[in-house]
């Protein structure tokens, strides 16, 4: 009888120990999902600022933003499967996700960057083309009023003075 | 015209090519505004991709419907859209103070959008369990998109109907890169179901 009392007593906190321990395993993992699934939300956010620099000096985003969607999608998903409580899956997606979203912020710097060089460029092309223009008028214009001048002055020297007869 | 007006009218022409030459140079430092107010749309369309919506919705039936977003802000913005599932009483957004329900969303979806372009996605929801207390119905499992979700929301009946009613809300979400964090873009819409067992 004493042995299985003792035995019943083993039973109950071997029971016991292990569902806390499953418990505080299942609390980790909670939290675990929770921090990988925040630095896949701030991922994205960095992703889509450098996105948004890109746009901002002229270059065409339409390709990093496709790829931005489907970061957005599997962060979507990471975060309900978070809350049905798959947190594995959830995990998982957030993984993919941070990592998608790295790769799109370092493409959308190295395309920030090549779109202000190639702008620089361009700038400084329209502003020669311009200032050639702008020369060209100014000179066709200095010239073409000292002859307008000339003509002008010439027309009014050959005129005659012509004394207009009263007649009745 | 003496010979002071053609000179006036050479400066005019001459500074009129002018401006023409250095327009190129000009419009690559000077920006203009649009002058048009800017503003995102957010809509819900019915099974037939029209605003003929259910009403009655039965426990297992499946809802179809199709929510859209429209960005004219100017600029690639980040959406996100959250579906909440409440009752009747349960606040809705508050359009004048700029507030966001209180009700924890369900699903979502995140959405980036390149200035004048639109975006639409079709969404199944469904009641899956719900259970008659007296004058109150209580769900207790919904589906959005094939994805379960264990809720405890309870409806009275509404005796000049005579049925349950809740809602489902659908509210926009604007990144903010100044904030560094997604904010209430203070618009919402819902739809209003009857719930039968």
């Amino acid at each position: 009888m004493g042995f299985l009392k003792l035995f019943m007593i083993i039973l109950f906190l071997s029971t016991l120990m292990s569902s806390s321990a499953e418990l505080a395993v299942c609390e980790s993992t909670r939290e675990t999902g929770a921090s990988v699934i925040e630095s896949a939300e701030k991922s994205v956010f960095s992703a889509y600022q450098a996105v948004l620099e890109a746009e901002q000096v002229g270059a065409n985003v339409s390709n990093l933003i496709g790829q931005l969607n489907i970061a957005g999608e599997l962060l979507a998903q990471a975060l309900i499967l978070y809350r049905t409580g798959d947190l594995d899956g959830a995990i998982n997606l957030s993984n993919l996700c941070y990592e998608m979203g790295v790769a799109i912020r370092a493409e959308a710097h190295k395309l920030r960057d090549v779109t202000i060089e190639a702008m620089g460029q361009r700038f400084r092309l329209t502003v020669l083309v311009s200032f050639g223009f702008i020369s060209s008028i100014v000179c066709v214009s200095f010239f073409g009023w000292r002859a307008f001048e000339r003509r002008y002055h010439r027309k009014i020297l050959r005129m005659r003075l012509e004394v207009g007869s009263n007649e009745s | 015209m003496n010979l002071d007006d053609y000179r006036t009218v050479f400066i005019i022409v001459d500074l009129a090519l002018i401006l023409m030459a250095a327009t190129p140079a000009l419009c690559m430092v000077v920006s203009f505004s649009s002058g048009v107010e800017p503003f995102s749309e957010l809509w819900i369309l019915g099974p037939t991709h029209s605003i003929d919506y259910p009403s009655r919705l039965q426990v297992d039936e499946q809802l179809h419907l199709f929510v859209g977003i429209g960005n004219h802000l100017g600029y690639s913005a980040y959406y996100v859209i959250y579906v909440k599932f409440q009752n009747q009483t349960q606040p809705l957004p508050d359009a004048f103070n700029s507030k966001p329900s209180p009700i924890f969303p369900l699903y979502e979806f995140h959405v980036f959008l390149t200035n004048e372009k639109t975006w639409e996605a079709p969404l199944t929801f469904a009641v899956l369990g719900a259970s008659r207390l007296n004058n109150s119905l209580v769900v207790s499992r919904i589906s959005i998109n094939n994805m379960v979700f264990w809720i405890n929301c309870s409806s009275k009946l509404d005796s000049k109907s005579n049925g349950f009613y809740y809602q489902l809300v659908f509210e926009l979400w604007l990144y903010n890169p100044t904030l560094d964090n997604l904010q209430y873009h203070n618009r919402f819409v819902n739809l209003w179901l009857n719930l039968n067992l």
